[in-house]
């Protein structure tokens, strides 16, 4: 191999290497000037990553879905030969979320495509997670005030109970940090997210209590 | 066994000068040749490496202690600046290597290309880190595979191809260890893809000396692809059913063997050589590997019955048993070759675990002909042609089956009936070896 396709060569490979950083790097920062500002609701817990440093892991509301209405029924779900059908870990979702009084966004319904509409929505992924059609029960529901709790049904044309992750559920922060949000109780706890138009989402910055407690920086 | 080359050559000198293969003076030129005093060098690349490993720490460290001060931007331009400095340091060293073809100049070169891959490694999961991206080990797994292979194959670096292959199996097993997903057997989504795109290419590279044959490379390539053959792949290859393993190892040791007696032709066959012979011993660990299954099952771990694949695993070691008798070469034609012995155990191991899936009798017994007595066979096919890895192997797997029968077994009575037995057919083996040789004597006399 002469000089020069040896240069080239080796140009090439720093090109492969340096590539999925700078990647990675670029379209997060895009994420987070151009997606849609979204605030979602959390419960904490801190585990520690060997690998990376330590970390919160935030665990969503939109993360654990008890009987979300679904619009329409995906493929491989035949849900009038049966009640109730489990999904494959790993199915890509999109929920349609709309903020509550507070400014929290909750979510409202589970598609199985993205919408076309232009509506706000978040894409996940399928954790274990289960469909039922109309009518078929839903597991215990809570009532206030120490009423007894009553069995809940599916109320729509289907139902969707499970886990969701959405590629948001680690927060990273300087040593002690994680620890601290973590002692914070977790009704104060709200995160700023940033919703690509793909739906897409990038972990903006924490408020704690109402204040800011941390921003994700940004390369430009 | 002595381990050292030195002892090795001078005991085989002295071998060689009784048996009148070489004179006294012969052998003492061989001697001063190979065990010449080679001068400051050692000395020279003993103390370079101690610089590195005090430099590269104290960086690492200083750079780690103003992490937090640096902003975003910041710190990706240092991690881009190290990579950069790695790449150069390759190049410059492969350079010289093109020009000087220095030995040590090829082991320099593997050495920054491995660095730089894990510096780029490093890079990406700190960017992650930076802008809080979920932990994805499978994804992550994939992209440092795809890094790997195509450092290795631009810098004909073996290190960087070792770092693909784990990358490769931590895909399929993912880098939560035994997570639920591997003991379900699922591998990870798309890991199929990449291995069958990566693979082929890393395992030509090194066969055909394009990288260096290294039979642990070889080896990690045949263990991916024993968890991708088959119906449903396996996350885990300790969890991969025997038959599958043995199977793909005799395999890979019937091409071995037939690709090393392809005639030398041009450039590349001795290279295509050096791989082939890579790629045999590489498929005799596996074979070991697979062995050490047959043991872990027949202990009660690992759940998997024998299926009508044992049935494969069969017909494949007794194709490559014939390949290798048959295409031994003409010198060594009468004598019992230490692959077809590795074969034997293999098929024993096989037929034991075969019979102890349809069988009452305890684990005890079946561990000692499955698992000790194929072990043993492999000590016997080290000591045979004097290979000091399968030997040392054969023996710590013999050592530690033992060790774990001792300890674990519930009945040491028909553990200890079984060893007798197991020596006294020995015994016999070693009264006939006997019996033949000095057949063979007297009929030479």
């Amino acid at each position: 191999m002469n000089g020069l396709a040896l240069g080239a060569a080796f140009a090439g490979l720093l090109a492969i290497q340096v590539m999925p950083s700078l990647h990675l790097a670029w379209q997060q920062t895009q994420r987070l000037h151009d997606g849609r500002s979204v605030r979602l609701a959390v419960e904490t817990r801190d585990p520690r990553d060997l690998l990376r440093g330590e970390y919160s892991v935030l665990a969503y509301e939109i993360g654990r879905l008890q009987g979300l209405g679904v619009r329409s029924r995906p493929l491989g779900c035949d849900l009038d030969a049966r009640e109730s059908c489990r999904l494959e870990t790993g199915r890509v979702v999109y929920l349609r979320l709309a903020a509550d009084a507070e400014g929290i966004h909750r979510a409202e319904e589970v598609l199985f495509e993205p919408p076309q509409e232009g509506s706000l929505f978040i894409r996940g992924q399928l954790g274990s997670a289960t469909l039922a059609r109309q009518g078929a029960p839903l597991g215990i529901r809570a009532r206030p005030g120490g009423q007894p709790s009553e069995p809940a049904t599916c109320q729509r044309p289907a139902c969707l109970t499970g886990a969701v992750s959405y590629g948001i559920e680690q927060w990273y922060g300087a040593q002690g940090d994680p620890a601290k949000l973590d002692r914070t109780a977790r009704k104060d706890v709200l995160v700023e997210v940033r919703v690509a138009p793909d739906g897409r989402a990038v972990l903006d910055g924490l408020t704690v209590a109402g204040k800011a407690f941390a921003k994700t920086a940004r390369l430009w | 066994m002595p381990l050292s080359y030195s002892a090795r050559l001078r005991r085989d000198l002295r071998d060689w000068q009784e048996r009148g293969l070489i004179q006294p003076e012969q052998a003492e030129r061989i001697a001063a040749h190979a065990l010449a005093a080679r001068g400051l060098r050692p000395l020279q690349t003993a103390l370079a490496l101690c610089i590195l490993l005090l430099v590269a720490p104290s960086v690492i460290a200083f750079v780690a202690a103003n992490w937090s001060a640096m902003s975003p931007p910041a710190r990706l331009v240092v991690l881009v600046l190290a990579d950069t400095a790695a790449v150069a340091g390759t190049y410059l060293a492969a350079r010289r290597l093109s020009r000087d073809r220095i030995r040590s100049s090829r082991r320099v070169v593997d050495g920054l290309a491995t660095l730089s891959l894990a510096i780029a490694a490093a890079t990406l999961a700190l960017v992650g880190q930076t802008f809080h991206v979920a932990a994805d080990p499978r994804g992550f797994a994939v992209t440092v595979a795809i890094l790997g292979a195509a450092t290795a194959l631009i810098t004909r670096s073996g290190g960087a191809a070792i770092v693909a292959c784990i990358a490769l199996i931590a895909a399929d097993a993912g880098l939560n260890g035994l997570d639920l997903g591997s003991l379900r057997g699922e591998t990870g989504s798309g890991a199929g893809l990449w291995f069958w795109t990566l693979g082929p290419a890393l395992f030509v590279a090194s066969l055909t000396g394009w990288l260096p044959a290294r039979e642990f490379t070889l080896l990690l390539l045949l263990i991916v692809l024993t968890n991708h053959l088959g119906g449903a792949p396996a996350g885990l290859t300790v969890l991969l059913p025997p038959d599958r393993i043995l199977t793909v190892a005799a395999l890979a040791l019937a091409l071995g063997h037939l690709l090393s007696r392809v005639p030398p032709r041009g450039g590349w066959p001795p290279r295509l050589h050096d791989g082939a012979q890579a790629l045999a011993r590489a498929a005799v660990g596996l074979n070991l590997i697979g062995i050490v299954m047959v043991a872990v099952r027949t202990l009660g771990f690992g759940g998997a019955r024998p299926a009508f694949t044992v049935a494969l695993a069969f017909a494949a070691i007794a194709l490559a048993a014939f390949i290798l008798a048959r295409r031994r070469s003409p010198a060594r034609a009468t004598l019992l070759t230490s692959d077809l012995l590795v074969l034997a155990a293999s098929a024993l191991a096989l037929l034991v675990w075969l019979i102890a899936g349809a069988s009452r009798e305890p684990s005890t017994f079946w561990t000692v002909w499955g698992g000790i007595v194929p072990a043993l066979t492999l000590v016997v096919a080290g000591e045979l042609e004097d290979r000091r890895e399968l030997y040392g192997w054969g023996l710590a797997l013999t050592a530690g089956l033992t060790v774990g029968m001792l300890a674990a077994s519930s009945n040491l009575i028909a553990f200890s009936g079984n060893l007798l037995l197991c020596a006294l057919l020995v015994t016999l083996a070693l009264v006939a070896c006997r019996w033949a040789a000095r057949r063979i004597d007297g009929r030479a006399a």
